[in-house]
């Protein structure tokens, strides 16, 4: 692997997270409107009209692939002129083997600028958005490739509203998650290290829900909204935790980083993993910023149920 | 976006695109089934069939080949081009069916793909080692040569077939891992263990979907169709080529070129639903690869398969016409000589079979889609054998009249070929995403 963040360096972005595209293309525009420069936004498909909006002009590759296919036409044509015609004609049945003969050159030199066409266009591509392989991805969602579409804003720029204003503004288009201060990080880190950077970059959920702990009492401010939903859901669900705690760890899958962050949504025991339904998963994946579908694949509901009778 | 309410949704079941996402990983992320087991061990041992019998066609020489004078061309080119026609409809539908912004295309397109490469790689092996001494295989390529400057022979369509399909391959793998990488991403980002975070990190290049990337892919992926479309019918055009320019009664027709392109994509589309409708049943995707999409395969099947047919009876009527007795006697020997048997099941698979997809009922009831593309793969493989050889087996000398029939060893070595076709395909469906995620999101609202 190439030790090296290519595209977004260690600039630090305030981030909204939408799970549709018509909501993210709704906020490009409003944002826009209000005179907010948008650094770029991250998809999982292709969608149309961002570009636009995003005023990216249309791309010169096509450009560069007209070139590269009359460089093809030049090579098919030279290697076929040169090779049967200057430096050892055959001659078949008597027939002439010059220029004459350019028509059955022609299926050579079509392949030749279909060759070029398609490789210089994709190699310019892959130049062009400084893809190589091996190269590290920047990531500001662990599920940006998967179903949550990333609008980003550098904060190292100058905007016309506050952070707060964007932040609150982007909560209101319909934001699932908002976070006013995130660094791009990569999945080549360890599930546990990538974890880590992801809660100490989005301010620290667990922290934060800590003190929902501690206080008792709902603290709402508009970047939770969401989060306070799913866990009420945890809660309403898998019930206040009673009785002695169990060692989460031993539960395949579950690290000491990640039980601390169930520790301090209110999961302490294999009884309450046992318990957990399609809704809790889902509100945990949200919170936590957690691998989508982990928590099924090894099928920890199973593992803690076992646990349970041992 | 605008969808018209007599069209049906192209995604069923109500997908998100986590649905989307989980559905199309599972079979990357969990051990492999028990059904993928069988098919993958056939395939293997199919594939040991192929190494056997190459092997001892290298050993002992061509002679244990059946191909002789006057019947040069045997089973060896039915089979090449067999499977160059069967890498036709991977491209088409990438590529043509992008450009007529059909988007049922969307969730058969990479499997498509998929068997055009694995296709094509089946049909090298055939002239490869026609040739007798296959380490000198390099031979075909414009190098200098060692005995002199003596070139290739830029008049020959075999060598403008060398240059064609050298190319349809490269071009159709790159086409195919372009549309792969945003895919490859989503599992590397999904990955749990090490090993796929590396690989899948490796060949992902660092793609992290952002807007700009984007908008360039989406123009890359347009040029890249727009090329492909005249390569797709280029390619076949020029294997017609090796048979059209030669001077054999039977071979030397002008209509060859368009016959052979839409026998091509009748013959691809029948092996894409031969493995679409396997892998929609054991890998349960019949939301992404629904009925919709089977009647739209089964219409460019028909359409097809009716251009074959028109052009068997034009063939036909044009010997009669010409009034050349050679050209006359081929014909009427292909319908009533030794061969006549390939030649009624040639007609009968691609010209009766594919018009019961007229019924609304056949092209919507997946088990007898399944028979009819079986019959068409049939069908297509006659009429290779049907052209090749009983054009050959005729010459104008009759005391050179010869009847052919294959070997075990040219019987093994297409049996093999299966082998590797389908190694390949399992391969690639326990490692690769065999739906496009990132097109197919885009859809999931859509209808068509």
């Amino acid at each position: 692997m190439i030790d090296k963040s290519i595209l977004l360096d260690n600039k630090k972005f305030t981030v909204g997270i939408f799970d549709d595209s018509d909501k993210l293309l709704h906020a490009v525009h409003t944002l826009q409107k209000k005179g907010v420069k948008i650094f770029d936004c991250y998809t999982p498909f292709p969608v149309h009209h961002l570009d636009k909006a995003l005023g990216y002009t249309r791309t010169n590759l096509t450009i560069g692939a007209f070139l590269c296919g009359m460089l093809g036409s030049l090579t098919g044509f030279t290697l076929a002129y040169y090779m049967n015609v200057v430096d050892w004609p055959m001659i078949i049945g008597g027939k002439p083997q010059d220029i004459s003969v350019f028509t059955s050159f022609i299926p050579v030199i079509f392949e030749l600028t279909i060759l070029f066409t398609a490789f210089g266009m994709v190699i310019m591509f892959f130049a062009r958005s400084r893809m190589i392989h091996g190269i590290k991805e920047d990531l500001l969602s662990r599920r940006q490739t998967d179903d949550h579409l990333v609008l980003a804003i550098d904060n190292s720029e100058e905007q016309s509203l506050s952070n707060e204003e964007i932040q609150s503004l982007l909560v209101n288009e319909g934001a699932l998650e908002v976070d006013g201060c995130r660094q791009a990080f990569n999945t080549s880190l360890t599930g546990e290290e990538a974890l880590a950077l992801n809660l100490s970059n989005s301010e620290n959920i667990a922290i934060e829900t800590m003190t929902i702990e501690n206080d008792n009492s709902a603290v709402i401010n508009p970047n939770d909204e969401t989060n306070a939903n799913f866990l009420n859901i945890i809660k309403s669900t898998l019930g206040e935790f009673s009785g002695t705690k169990d060692d989460l760890k031993q539960i395949n899958g579950i690290g000491p980083k990640y039980e601390q962050t169930l520790n301090s949504i209110g999961i302490f025991t294999f009884e309450q993993v046992s318990r957990m339904t399609q809704d809790v998963i889902k509100a945990l994946e949200e919170i936590t910023n957690y691998f989508p579908g982990k928590i099924e694949r090894e099928d920890w509901i199973s593992q803690a149920k076992q646990l349970m009778t041992n | 976006m605008y969808s018209a309410d007599i069209r049906q949704p192209l995604v069923t079941g109500g997908k998100t695109y986590s649905d989307v996402t989980a559905d199309v990983c599972r079979p990357i992320e969990n051990k492999p089934t028990s059904s993928w087991w069988l098919g993958f061990i056939t395939g293997v041992v199919l594939l040991m069939v192929l190494v056997v019998t190459l092997a001892w066609t290298v050993w002992e020489g061509i002679g244990t080949w059946n191909t002789n004078k006057s019947v040069m061309w045997g089973w060896d080119i039915t089979n090449f081009v067999f499977w160059v026609g069967i890498g036709h409809a991977g491209t088409l539908i990438s590529a043509i069916l992008l450009l007529f912004r059909q988007k049922w295309r969307m969730s058969i397109n990479r499997s498509a793909e998929a068997m055009t490469i694995f296709a094509v790689f089946c049909a090298a092996i055939f002239p490869l080692f026609h040739m007798g001494r296959v380490w000198l295989g390099f031979w075909p390529l414009p190098l200098p040569n060692a005995f002199g400057s003596l070139w290739v022979n830029f008049n020959s369509p075999l060598l403008w077939d060398v240059f064609a399909i050298s190319t349809y391959l490269s071009v159709s793998l790159v086409f195919w891992y372009l549309g792969l990488i945003p895919d490859i991403a989503t599992v590397r980002d999904r990955a749990t263990s090490k090993a796929r975070k590396f690989w899948y990190g490796f060949f992902a290049m660092g793609w992290n979907g952002s807007a700009k990337s984007w908008g360039r892919y989406e123009v890359v992926a347009l040029i890249l169709a727009g090329i492909s479309t005249p390569l797709v019918l280029s390619v076949h055009t020029i294997v017609s080529m090796d048979f059209a320019t030669s001077v054999i009664p039977g071979w030397h027709t002008t209509i060859f070129p368009p016959y052979f392109v839409a026998g091509a994509i009748f013959s691809g589309f029948g092996m894409v639903l031969t493995l679409l409708l396997i892998a929609r049943y054991v890998m349960n995707y019949q939301d992404y690869i629904t009925k919709e999409h089977l009647e739209a395969m089964t219409k460019v099947i028909l359409l097809t398969g009716s251009i074959v047919g028109v052009a068997y009876i034009t063939e036909f009527v044009i010997a009669a016409y010409s009034g050349y007795e050679y050209e006359q006697y081929a014909f009427a020997n292909r319908m009533f000589g030794p061969y006549a048997w390939a030649y009624w099941t040639m007609m009968f698979c691609n010209l009766l079979a594919p018009q019961v997809f007229w019924s609304k009922w056949a092209r919507t009831t997946p088990w007898f889609i399944f028979v009819i593309s079986i019959v068409v793969n049939i069908g297509m493989w006659f009429e290779r054998f049907v052209i090749i050889v009983t054009s050959l087996h005729r010459d104008f000398l009759p005391s050179s009249w010869v009847m052919y029939h294959a070997t075990w060893v040219e019987v093994g070595i297409f049996l093999g070929t299966f082998g590797l076709f389908f190694t390949c395909f399992f391969l690639f469906a326990k490692f690769l995403p065999v739906i496009n995620m990132a097109e197919v999101k885009t859809i999931i609202k859509d209808k068509e």
